[in-house]
């Protein structure tokens, strides 16, 4: 019997090639298994993408991962790829600086490639093949035939050295291919260098061609019909047999031969990466964790002012652990950056598991108290699961997050820190539009298509790409629509760019570039390393995640404010807790504008809930969530918290999990723990389960841990209902669901934010309004609502408004003046100049306004006049006036009559009434400060027997009525099988109407386009939430003002 | 001085329903334009409108109102709507304008003693007009604007006594003068809405302000503007017709007859300076279908069209190649019965000069080049088995396919790639179509073939080379494996590339290498 056949596969690339291969690496290394082949080495074009894929994916399979790239290199032949392996750690960090060099030198989306000398300098430790087609042999052996050829070969061999420089050999039947092969044969043999047969890979098996095609025509922006030889002669580059490569070289068994040698040679893994954290430059003597003991022991004391055994306890639990983790540097990095922003007046506050750390909440890190929380260290860090620790901080949106991630870059060095990369990949409606250009579909198709094919989500059973074409009018029993069908699916998933993580960094002791190659992003002065935030987890280089949160600015600039007028120091981790009169309001759903809980379903589920403790409103910011509404938890653990339902687990053993929440999972830790007791899932499994839920979740991946659950139950003998419950509510969680820390962290926000509303509204009021745009409702619905509350907003007036909405005193009150940014058209610089000038000298006149900042153009003093803005520049004009004197300042003049002043006479024109005022104001400002507009025909309303929101409220549960308002919402959420929530507006506050979806096919136009409507139905008043059922709606005509709704489909 | 105006609104509407059945005039229409991706309604009639429809909405706003014909908007149906408007004026007075889509002025001063008072004229252009399908305003005044105005803002008929003009227009909105946005957004804010209010501003003021823009809609608003008409052009049609009293059999004397005609359109061409690189023909032919029972009897007599249409490369003015054209069509499908009336219509393009270039070679003349290929068509037929044209530019095609190549009908095109890099150094003889082959095979390689009734041994083989393709088309898909094979033929080694197709299993000999 003859032996089997021994082969390495050492040229493939996988879809991480960004359009140039055709399947995932996990696809190619099972395939790899399957096929007997021992190793493969993964080389993407210009880059490592998706090494640690295969490295983790060849892990599990058992094959061993060669890591390398096809670089570009440019010669006097031209463009060649050149494909480079690594034998060493030295390899590797001299691949990972070469392509650093080549990527930073160019911006983002050029080609990239190196220079001779460049591979000179990064040689050592890295074995050169020389390449298929368009490898420097084939180049040059085109350019200038075999003598040019050989002179490339010598060139390599002077750069490599011959012992690291293999003739590379591939076979896809075709003529050319073989001629070039017995050149290179031949010059193997003149300057002894040994050969290599490779496939080539691109793909895994040779079906994926046909993706591999489909890529080709969209890198090259063409049709399939039309691509012609830009597409694969054949479908020969899949991964092929040992036996199959042994019988097509059996003229040449020595390049099979060199295959495994050359593997066994090729000791570098990315097992041995040489990731380090940088470490701390402590003061001083002392070591790094002395120096995090002080600073913790010092935070905490500041922190709870006594320590108490138990805090004592877990400081010490947790300091030893991080001792023994050697991750006291990581710890004090981020203090470093905390400090930073603390020092340069930004706001931080550390969120997700970070928030179950006493140390993180002593050093600052985080706001809130694990102690008192009784929140679990073990889910933040712990010795067993070999994790690593995941710190997230919240900064204020905008410049201040771009300060903060500036300083990291300043004190790591362009090359020592970078953004983590994301992968953007194929999904629904990319793939379905993307294959449908690539198979020539007319416009109108694609559009249709892409209308009909859903977002991100895969809302339900229906939404399968067959659905969609059908819907679409394709018929999917012939060939090429199949064929397209068919690429679609195949589609899925594969990567199509990289771009950047919204706030995730990397940093690393000494040189980032030598563990990851870096590379530029879109935003200048940016730098992403090439691998996402799980591939960073994996290879376990720590990433400290800097997100911008609108909210952070909102409070930043709240606390601000009140020093400035109401002369009180906020401090927001010392806020009084559990404050009845802050607690009162949120149970009433009065929360517009307050963080996580002002939208809707928040304000529907407010009563019910009733916080009036700080762990009331973390499970209120997690149980709206597409998570638990779609597993169906809302309802049941609502009902418990009003003792409506008794408290039950799904099974005894999941008590201690599930009892703060009632017996309703609500948190992704205890799904992950609900998993590890339910179904024995090891730390790692459970962690493989968090990213499977993760925002890009796959469906192969959610289906092959269920099944793993379901076999893990069955173990422990749970069985039948408890185990399809329990399946139920981790795979729901597959929607999103909030881990408890990241709640905890963002309750603390959302109370903060009540905190500053109810206290301190004018400061709140104007903080928000200087932050749009954000939140879930219009500045015109945050002016009415602070209006409700009491608060006095005045308008916008070029004699005392700033930019930004600002406070002012007022009979002894604390007023809002609405700022000149809401001025439609006004650009910042301009009325930043007006500003100026004002606090030079008053202005006397339009005509003086008009002179002095001849910045603002003749719309711009318009559009102050018809808002009101120039009433008060001297005498009292009305709009009207002052339109008609800017009318005339519009005008330039020359520089004779510049100094000539004229008096502001009064117009021709009479002054607006209120319909006009109203109109005026929501076309220049969008909202307005006099009285809503359906104040102003309330008598009229009262005839009709249009009842106010306020009124509405009062209605005894089934009556009928009607109410009138202006619609300043409408939302549509996925999860709510189709109904429409609408909100009406009035001086009293806001009514809420449900629309079901067969009213709403029946008055489609009334309930999308009409901004005034009266709508009659049944209410529903139940556990203090009231809703109006639509049963007719008509539109009303109270004002022609251009009120805006926040529409959300 | 009188003048009238005819306003037709909501003109798309009307224009896109022109032919269509009275029933439609009351249902909901809608006109859409704009790309095609992105089309938007840009008019709509009243039931529309009623129904929620308004400006601006896009095509997906518009379906959700409910029951609404959806119809987009086409160029040439407003210019024949039109053209019919200016038909029903052209009755009264050939001094005439068409001042918009939809409406249409004209000068009736001094007709009153032909065609009546003002208002009997006025009445009688409303019939006229809806006669011709349209529902308009019409509105007589002493001057042109002031007419437009009123009939744009007044429902059917309106006349305005000399001197009246201010008082009669005054309760109109601002928005019939069609001002300028940047004035209209002023004169909003400014609380302006009617034309009295406009008229009634101090005019000094006013022009500080808005300028003469300002002033002159100030005067349109007084109706006191006065301006000629600008005189609308007839159609150019460039139509010969011809009555024969006796129905032509022969193509000789028709040809006679055809080149008359077209002399005489290319004259009229040629005056205009213009060409042609389109003519159609229309041939009313007498046919007697039931000639075997009473052959002369003129009730059996049925007329039939027969058309052919030519179009040319590039425009061309020249009569005689145009007839050479046409004959060669006729010779290629000539009527089937005497020819009893002909039209030619020649559509007119501009002419073209080319200046060819100084080292560019010479080419046979593309109307001379055309006449030769029609020639070459009418005997060698018009296409192949495979539905490639038998006449035309051969030109390899950009595919991996082997021998793949069409046949254009023009030359050359710009994105005409070069074939291939030659790899292989020996010439090969294709043999077209290849020779069907049997084969077998030993270890995965030839061993011996039969074709041309001889079998013979495989002293050498070369391949397989793959080429695979078109596999999302189902009937261009091909998969094959070419050989190169040594083999010792009718006495002689040769050598030869043979192929087998893998979707159907067919061996061929493709061709012999020199």
């Amino acid at each position: 019997m003859t032996e089997p056949a021994k082969y390495a596969e050492l040229h493939a690339r996988s879809a991480f090639s960004f359009l140039e291969g055709g399947s995932l690496p996990e696809a190619m290394a099972e395939f790899c298994a399957a096929q007997n082949i021992p190793a493969m080495a993964h080389l993407d074009r210009n880059g490592v993408y998706g090494s640690p894929r295969f490295h983790m994916a060849a892990q599990k399979v058992g094959i061993k991962a060669h890591v390398g790239a096809e670089v570009s290199v440019m010669d006097e032949n031209g463009i060649a790829n050149l494909p480079l392996l690594c034998e060493s750690q030295q390899g590797y960090q001299n691949l990972c600086r070469l392509l650093t060099r080549t990527k930073l030198r160019v911006p983002k989306h050029s080609a990239s490639f190196a220079q001779i000398s460049e591979l000179e300098e990064y040689a050592a430790g890295l074995v050169c093949l020389t390449g298929d087609e368009h490898g420097p042999l084939a180049v040059a052996l085109a350019r200038g035939g075999k003598d040019a050829a050989r002179q490339t070969l010598t060139r390599l061999v002077s750069i490599f050295g011959g012992a690291n420089v293999y003739v590379e050999l591939q076979r896809h039947f075709d003529r050319a291919q073989e001629a070039r092969n017995r050149v290179a044969v031949e010059l193997a043999r003149e300057m002894a260098l040994p050969l290599l047969a490779t496939n080539g890979v691109c793909y895994a098996t040779p079906s994926e061609r046909e993706v591999m095609d489909v890529f080709t025509c969209i890198r090259n922006k063409r049709q399939l019909a039309n691509a012609g030889r830009l597409l694969a002669k054949n479908a020969e580059r899949y991964i092929r047999r040992p036996e199959e490569m042994a019988r097509i070289f059996a003229d040449l068994p020595d390049a099979i031969a060199n295959t495994c040698e050359l593997s066994a040679r090729l000791e570098f893994t990315l097992e041995n990466l040489g990731y380090k954290f940088p470490k701390y430059p402590v003061p001083g003597e002392g070591s790094e964790i002395e120096f995090l003991r002080a600073q913790a022991h010092q935070g905490a004391l500041g922190r709870y002012r006594e320590l108490t055994q138990k805090v004592s306890d877990q400081l010490k639990k947790e300091l030893d652990l991080i001792e023994r983790l050697e991750l006291a540097g990581y710890f004090l990095i981020v203090w470093d950056i905390v400090r930073y922003c603390n020092q340069h007046g930004i706001l931080v506050q550390g969120r997700g598991s970070a928030a179950n750390s006493v140390v993180c909440y002593a050093l600052g890190i985080t706001a809130v108290d694990p102690v008192g929380m009784e929140l679990l260290f073990e889910r933040f860090l712990s010795e067993e699961r070999g994790e690593w620790p995941d710190i997230d901080l919240d900064l204020p949106s905008g410049d201040e997050r771009e300060k903060a991630i500036q300083y990291i870059y300043q004190r790591y060095g362009q090359l020592g820190a970078a953004m983590t990369a994301n992968v953007c990949t194929y999904r629904g409606r990319l793939a379905a539009r993307e294959v449908g250009k690539v198979f020539g579909f007319d416009t109108e198709t694609l559009n249709r298509l892409s209308a009909m094919v859903g977002g991100f989500e895969w809302r339900g059973p229906n939404d399968t790409f067959d659905n969609y074409f059908s819907s679409a009018g394709l018929d999917l029993s012939h060939k090429r629509i199949a064929k397209y069908l068919d690429l679609c699916v195949r589609l899925q998933d594969l990567p199509r760019h990289l771009s950047q993580h919204s706030g995730g960094m990397v940093v690393c002791q000494g040189q980032l570039d030598s563990v990851v190659p870096l590379e530029p992003a879109t935003m200048p002065g940016r730098v992403v390393v090439q691998w996402d935030k799980d591939d960073c987890a994996d290879m376990k280089i720590i990433k400290i995640d800097l997100l911008g949160l609108g909210m952070m600015a909102v409070l930043k600039d709240s606390i601000g404010l009140i020093h400035d007028h109401y002369g009180e120091e906020v401090d927001l981790a010392h806020l009084p807790q559990d404050c009845p009169d802050i607690y009162g309001p949120i149970c009433q759903a009065d929360t517009i504008g307050m963080f996580q809980i002002e939208s809707r379903a928040q304000m529907a589920s407010l009563p019910r809930n009733n916080p009036r403790k700080f762990y009331d409103l973390v499970t209120q910011v997690a149980l709206i969530r597409p998570g638990p509404i779609t597993g169906q938890m809302t309802s049941p653990y609502l009902r418990r918290r009003q003792e409506k339902e008794p408290v039950t687990y799904p099974h005894p053993s999941l008590e201690p999990i599930l009892k703060r929440t009632l017996g309703v999972p609500l948190f992704q830790e205890q799904l992950l723990r609900m998993a590890m007791v339910c179904a024995n899932f090891s730390g790692g499994e459970a962690e493989e389960l968090r990213r499977a839920l993760g925002h890009k979740r796959s469906e192969q991946r959610m289906k092959e841990i269920e099944k793993k659950l379901r076999a893990g139950m069955m173990q422990n003998g749970i069985g039948g209902k408890a185990q399809n419950e329990i399946v139920q509510f981790i795979s729901s969680f597959a929607l999103y669901g909030f881990p408890e820390s990241h709640s905890a962290s963002f309750a603390l926000i959302a109370y903060a934010s009540a905190f500053l509303k109810i206290r301190y509204l004018a400061a709140f009021t104007a903080a928000l309004l200087n932050n749009q745009p954000m939140g879930f409702y219009s500045p015109d619905t945050i002016v009415k609502d602070a209006q409700r509350h009491g608060l006095k907003a005045k308008p916008i007036d070029v004699t005392c408004s700033d930019w930004n909405c600002t406070l002012e005193s007022y009979a002894g009150k604390i007023v809002l003046r609405i700022g000149l940014r809401y001025v439609r058209g006004l650009q910042q610089a301009t009325a930043e100049t007006l500003v100026n000038e004002r606090c030079r000298r008053p202005f006397t006149s339009t005509e003086d306004l008009a002179r002095r900042v001849p910045e603002l153009s003749k719309a711009n003093l318009a559009m102050l006049a018809s808002i009101g803005a120039l009433n008060n520049i001297n005498a009292r004009l009305h709009r009207r006036d002052a339109l008609w004197q800017v009318a005339k300042a519009g005008w330039r003049v020359g520089s004779l009559l510049r100094e000539v002043v004229e008096s502001d006479a009064s117009s021709p024109l009479s002054a607006m009434d209120v319909e006009e005022r109203l109109i005026a104001d929501y076309h220049g400002t969008g909202l307005t400060v006099g009285p809503h507009a359906m104040a102003y025909r309330r008598p009229e309303m009262k005839r009709l027997g249009i009842k106010s929101a306020a009124d509405l409220k009062q209605m005894p549960h089934g009556k009928p009525a009607t109410v009138g308002g202006c619609v300043i919402t409408r939302q549509r959420p996925g999860t709510a099988k189709g109904l429409i929530f609408m909100t009406l507006e009035d001086e009293t506050g806001n009514s809420n109407v449900i629309i079901t979806p067969d009213f709403y096919e029946k008055n489609r136009v009334s309930v999308l386009y009409e901004r005034f409507v009266q709508i009659s139905g049944t209410v529903q008043n139940q556990d203090g939430i009231v809703h109006l059922k639509a049963q007719s709606i008509k539109p009303l005509a109270i004002s022609a003002a251009e009120i805006q709704s926040h529409d959300f489909h | 001085m009188l003048f009238g105006c005819i306003y037709a609104p909501d003109f798309p509407v009307q224009a896109a329903l022109q032919d269509s059945p009275a029933s439609f005039l009351a249902s909901a229409v809608a006109v859409l334009d704009g790309p095609e991706s992105l089309l938007k309604v840009v008019a709509c009639n009243d039931p529309a409108r009623a129904a929620g429809v308004a400006f601006g909405m896009t095509k997906l706003q518009a379906e959700s109102c409910g029951e609404i014909r959806l119809q987009k908007r086409v160029i040439e149906h407003e210019e024949s709507a039109q053209r019919a408007l200016l038909d029903c004026v052209y009755k009264f007075s050939p001094r005439m304008e068409s001042t918009a889509g939809g409406v249409v002025m004209v000068d009736l001063t001094g007709s009153s003693r032909l065609l009546g008072s003002a208002k009997e004229i006025g009445q009688a252009l409303l019939h006229e007009a809806e006669a011709a399908g349209f529902t308009v305003n019409v509105a007589m005044a002493a001057n042109p604007d002031a007419a437009l105005h009123a009939a744009r803002g007044f429902k059917a008929l309106t006349v305005i006594a000399p001197g009246k003009e201010a008082a009669t227009l005054g309760s109109l909105p601002i928005a019939v003068l069609e001002p300028p946005e940047e004035i209209s957004e002023v004169l909003f804010h400014w609380g302006i809405s009617d034309l009295q209010s406009l008229a009634s501003l101090p005019m000094v003021p006013l022009t500080e302000r808005l300028g003469q823009p300002g002033l002159h809609l100030q005067r349109l608003a007084r109706g006191e503007t006065q301006r000629e008409l600008v005189p609308a052009d007839p159609p150019l049609i460039f139509r010969e017709n011809m009555e024969l009293e006796e129905p032509v059999e022969l193509l000789e004397p028709l040809a006679f007859l055809l080149n008359r005609l077209l002399e005489q359109a290319m004259y009229r061409l040629r005056e205009r300076s213009l060409a042609t690189d389109h003519v159609e023909l229309e041939l009313t032919l007498e046919v007697h279908p039931e000639q075997h029972l009473q052959a002369d009897s003129p009730a059996a007599t049925v007329t039939s069209q027969h058309q052919r249409t030519l179009k040319l490369p590039v425009p061309t003015q020249d009569a005689r190649n145009l007839l050479k054209l046409l004959q060669l069509e006729l010779n290629a499908h000539p009527p089937v019965a005497p020819v009893r009336k002909i039209a030619i219509e020649v559509f007119p393009v501009r002419s073209r000069s080319i200046q060819a270039g100084l080292f560019q070679p010479l080419a046979p003349e593309p109307v001379k080049l055309e006449i030769t290929m029609a020639r070459l068509r009418s005997v060698v037929g018009g296409e192949d088995a495979q539905g490639r044209e038998r006449v035309g530019f051969a030109q390899t095609l950009d595919s991996h396919r082997p021998d793949s190549f069409a046949v254009l009908p023009s030359g050359f095109t710009a994105d005409a790639q070069p074939a291939s890099r030659r790899t292989c150094q020996l010439a090969l003889r294709m043999f077209r179509p290849p020779l069907a082959a049997r084969v077998t095979m030993r270890e995965g390689s030839p061993a011996t073939i039969s074709f041309e009734r001889t079998r013979t041994r495989v002293t050498r083989a070369g391949g397989p080379w793959r080429t695979t393709g078109a596999w999302w088309d189902q009937r261009g898909e091909w998969q094959r494996d070419e050989w190169d094979l040594e083999l010792n033929y009718a006495g002689s080694v040769g050598l030869y590339r043979v192929f087998q197709d893998l979707l159907s299993g067919q061996w061929f000999v493709e061709g012999m290498y020199d």
